[in-house]
Formats: C-alpha cells, structure tokens, sequence
C-alpha cells in the first residue's frame, strides 16, 4: 500500500498479451496462442503466473454462515436498546412532569361513610316444607 | 426471506475477503467484508447485470480499504498479515505480502481484484474506473514486477501444485 502511483504502462507485448488473455479466461486465437507458448519466456511467464494465482488465492476464509445475519442482529439489538432506554427516559421525565403539576401529595380525595346502609323490609315470605312443597332430588352420576 | 443483498453476500463474500486479506490483513478483513455487505443490504441495489453488480461490489470494497488503511497511516499501525496458508505456499505468500505492498496502490487493486477475486477485466474496470485496455496493461505490468520480485520463492522447491481453472468464478474459496 506504500507504492506510489505511476502513469499508465505501455500495452502489452503481443505474447504476452494472448497467453495473459487465455489465462484470464478471455477467448484468444489458438494459432496465435500456439506461436506465443512457442517462445520459452512466454512459457515461463505462463507458468509463474499459475504460480503466483495459486499464491494469492491461498488465503481461505473462516465460516461465513452467520457473519453478516451476526452484524446486522447487532445493530438490531442495538437499536432495540436504545429504544427502550428513549422510552424509559420519556416516560419517568413525563411522570415527573405529572406528579409536580397536581399539586401536594394532601390534595388526593377522601370519600367519608357516615353510616352502613339498612336493607328494605321483606314484601313476600315464602315457606318450603320437606314432603309438602319441597322434595329432594336424587343424586345424579 | 432470501433478499437480493443475501444472495450478493453469498456469491461475492469470499472474492471480496480475499481481496481485502491482501491489502488490510485477514483480521481487518473479515469486519471490513462485513461492512461491505451491511452497506449493499442499506442501499438500494444498482439495476444493472451481475457482473456490474459485482464490480459496484468491489468498488465499495476498495473505497473501504483505501480509508481503512489511510486510518491506519493516520494512527500510526503497521498492518500485518495474519493468515495461515499451506505449507507449500507460506513462503510464497509471505513474500508476495512484501511484494504487493512494493506496487502502485492501483495496480495492485488491479492485479488482486483479477488474482484474488476472479474478476474480468471489464468489471475490474468499472470498479476502478479505467478503460478495459488500462486494466490490461496495469494487470500486465503488475505481473512483470510480481514475477521479479518473487523470482526465487516460486522457483523454489516448495512451491503449490497450479491448476488452469478458476475457482473464483464458482465462488468457491
């Protein structure tokens, strides 16, 4: 990362070109990918290049299953803290707020009973006699 | 519910870690992958094709490693490679870690969104914004100095066995 940035480079040497070209995966002439790997420093630099792909491709990475889920979970999480920790704050602010507006704590209402209440007198008395107006009924299973 | 941004996430993330591993370190890389893809899932997504959708991708992820390693300079911290590679490439790897930070920030861009990530040259141009043609040739000139640079390490003894698919593509790691 340290490299300092240069110009442009010249275009390819024509070799080079169509065995870079092939090993890229773009299409190339097979005649002309012939008369290339005819040179043996074109076939060098073929060759060191696999070399150096299977190097930096050496690197593999750990499980990914639940990277990203894990990263986004914690910002849900987060976020759901400090919803709650808003809503809290609200709401012990606004009770605050209530409490102080109605006046002193001696202010609440206080319902006085003078005396119980009598019940009415009777308007009809019925009678129930065993065998007469009241049978017991058998006991069902 | 599968999103579009979870299916971006899946298909991109390792391409985009592994770019980053090479400029932040794996540490700082796997939090910045992250941040990558919480900014996709919070924007709306570009209407454009798949392969514009990654290079709009990899274009976040380079703005984030440009600040983040801009921060670092700020601060004052030296920036280690922390990874683990296969015996068979720990030299390799180590080297091209110095080798890399040798190049010209852009090239270097370049060559990893290609090397590391699988990108075509057209979509590394648009994240980079440059011509196709300019990716080529900084692509090119990255190599050269690449191959220089790492002369020994990877005609050494203990070097990977080399394969001419590439895996990028699948999204495998």
């Amino acid at each position: 990362m340290t490299g300092p940035e240069v110009a442009a480079p010249d275009p390819v040497a024509e070799p080079y070109a169509v065995v870079e070209g092939f090993l890229d995966g773009e299409a190339v002439d097979p005649r002309r990918l012939r008369l290339a790997l005819d040179e043996p420093a074109v076939r060098d630099h073929l060759v060191d290049l696999l070399v150096l792909r299977e190097g930096v491709r050496a690197i593999t990475p750990g499980s990914w299953t639940s990277a990203r889920v894990t990263g986004i979970t914690r910002l849900r999480w987060l976020a759901a803290a400090a919803a709650l920790l808003v809503a809290l704050t609200a709401g012990y602010y606004t009770g605050q707020r209530t409490v102080a507006a109605s006046g002193p704590a001696g202010g609440e209402t206080i319902v006085a009973v003078e005396s119980a209440p009598v019940a009415p007198a009777p308007t009809q008395v019925i009678k129930l006699e065993p065998g007469v107006n009241w049978t017991d009924a058998p006991a069902r299973k | 519910m599968v999103t579009d941004a979870d299916i971006l996430f899946t298909t991109h993330r390792d391409g985009v870690f592994r770019y980053l591993s090479r400029i932040v370190g794996q540490g700082d890389a796997s939090e910045l992958t992250q941040e990558v893809f919480l900014r996709v899932a919070r924007g709306p997504l570009p209407p454009a094709d798949a392969g514009a959708r990654r290079a709009w991708i990899f274009s976040i992820a380079r703005n984030l490693a440009l600040n983040h390693v801009r921060d670092d300079r700020r601060r004052g911290v030296t920036v280690e490679l922390a990874e683990r590679p296969a015996a068979a490439t720990q030299e390799l790897s180590a080297a091209l870690a110095e080798a890399l930070d040798q190049l010209p920030p852009l090239d270097r861009d370049v060559f990893l969104m290609r090397e590391a990530s699988g990108l075509t040259y057209v979509e590394i141009a648009a994240a980079c914004e440059l011509s196709p043609d300019a990716v080529r040739s900084r692509l090119h000139r990255a190599r050269l100095q690449l191959r220089v640079s790492l002369e020994r390490p990877m005609r050494g003894s203990a070097v990977p066995t080399v394969r001419l698919y590439d895996r990028t593509r699948s999204g495998g790691s």
